[in-house]
């Protein structure tokens, strides 16, 4: 059975946004539940989808929102523990960044979130948060600040 | 950079798109059918709002050319479906008297029945829901979607009788009946 334009769309920014949900939620359990909840919302107003300037975008905006809507009290860092140390070797990475993304203001956390795991443009990044592509680029600029002063994340954010 | 971040991502297994599918659609028909109950409930208010206060065939101006009738020995008419449609009529307690429409009062108001002035020559609900059909006429005074046929009326002590009046509501309860111009 062919896929209609909204299917497509899913099945091909799918990934990312897996991506963008385990950058907001920190592990990859909440992630595929954010993204499952996400999407079912998509599937419910596909017509709006595929009619937004930026499709991919808006997807975006629906996880961010259901994310926003989820989030029922302050959070502190929770990364994943690896099964044994040695299996995965960039686990103190990951740890540290799922760590300092949770330190962000929301608003930076998705900035980062979208374009640097996510991959998204400023243009598009711009379109899924509602702001303009100036504030993009300086909440961008704050956030990489920030998730320089961990150490072990320095040599990750150099530019 | 970007690049080195992103490989901090961990592969995430995709998720199962036909049961999100699945999952949207179930939600789906569930919003279509709390608009619908949510419609009709409205629906239902409005047309609620609109004949709680009498039953149309009290309020309907009698037809030009009233619905074939049969006279009866309490002389009460007899509707009978127009064009061979059934239909079935909203009441609220009420009475016709002096050619006006009273509604119940009670619980507001203790009935003080005084002097006996009439008596009730039609029920209105067994006729016209027996018939199933609407009377479009004029009713018989006394006339009541309230009480049994040959309840007594009487005057409300304190109250002129043209707006308000006692009604026998049978096992010995009156209740008092008050004119829509008062």
């Amino acid at each position: 059975m062919a896929l209609n334009d909204f299917e497509e769309l899913v099945v091909r920014e799918q990934a990312g946004v897996l991506r963008l949900a385990w950058a907001l939620t920190g592990n990859p359990e909440d992630a595929r539940d954010l993204a499952q909840e996400a999407l079912i919302r998509a599937f419910t107003k596909q017509r709006l989808v595929l009619r937004a300037k930026v499709p991919r975008a808006y997807l975006r905006t629906i996880v961010l929102n259901t994310w926003r809507s989820q989030r029922r009290r302050p959070e502190s860092p929770r990364a994943e523990v690896p099964d044994s140390p040695t299996e995965d070797a960039i686990a103190l990475e990951r740890q540290a960044l799922v760590a300092a993304l949770a330190q962000l203001p929301q608003q930076q956390r998705a900035v980062v979130a979208l374009r640097h795991l996510d991959d998204l443009s400023v243009r598009e990044t711009a379109a899924a948060l509602g702001c303009s592509e100036q504030t993009v680029t300086t909440q961008t600029a704050r956030a990489l600040d920030r998730l320089r002063s961990n150490p072990v994340l320095r040599d990750l954010v150099e530019v | 950079m970007t690049d080195r971040l992103r490989q901090l991502v961990p592969d995430l297994e995709p998720l199962d798109l036909w049961q999100v599918h699945r999952e949207a659609l179930r939600r789906r028909r569930r919003q279509h059918l709390v608009i619908a109950v949510a419609l009709v409930s409205a629906l239902a208010l409005v047309v609620g709002a609109t004949i709680r206060w009498w039953p149309r065939a009290i309020l309907a101006e009698p037809a030009a050319t009233p619905t074939s009738m049969t006279p009866t020995a309490t002389t009460c008419p007899t509707p009978v479906p127009r064009n061979g449609v059934f239909e079935i009529a909203g009441y609220a307690s009420g009475i016709y008297w002096n050619g006006g429409d009273f509604y119940v009062l009670e619980p507001t108001l203790t009935a003080e029945p005084g002097k006996r002035i009439g008596t009730v020559p039609c029920n209105i609900v067994d006729i016209q829901d027996k018939a199933r059909a609407i009377w479009r006429g004029s009713w018989p005074d006394g006339s009541s979607t309230a009480t049994r046929v040959g309840a007594a009326i009487a005057v409300q002590k304190g109250s002129p009788e043209s707006c308000r009046i006692a009604v026998d509501m049978g096992k010995g309860k009156w209740g008092v009946f008050q004119s829509k111009e008062c």
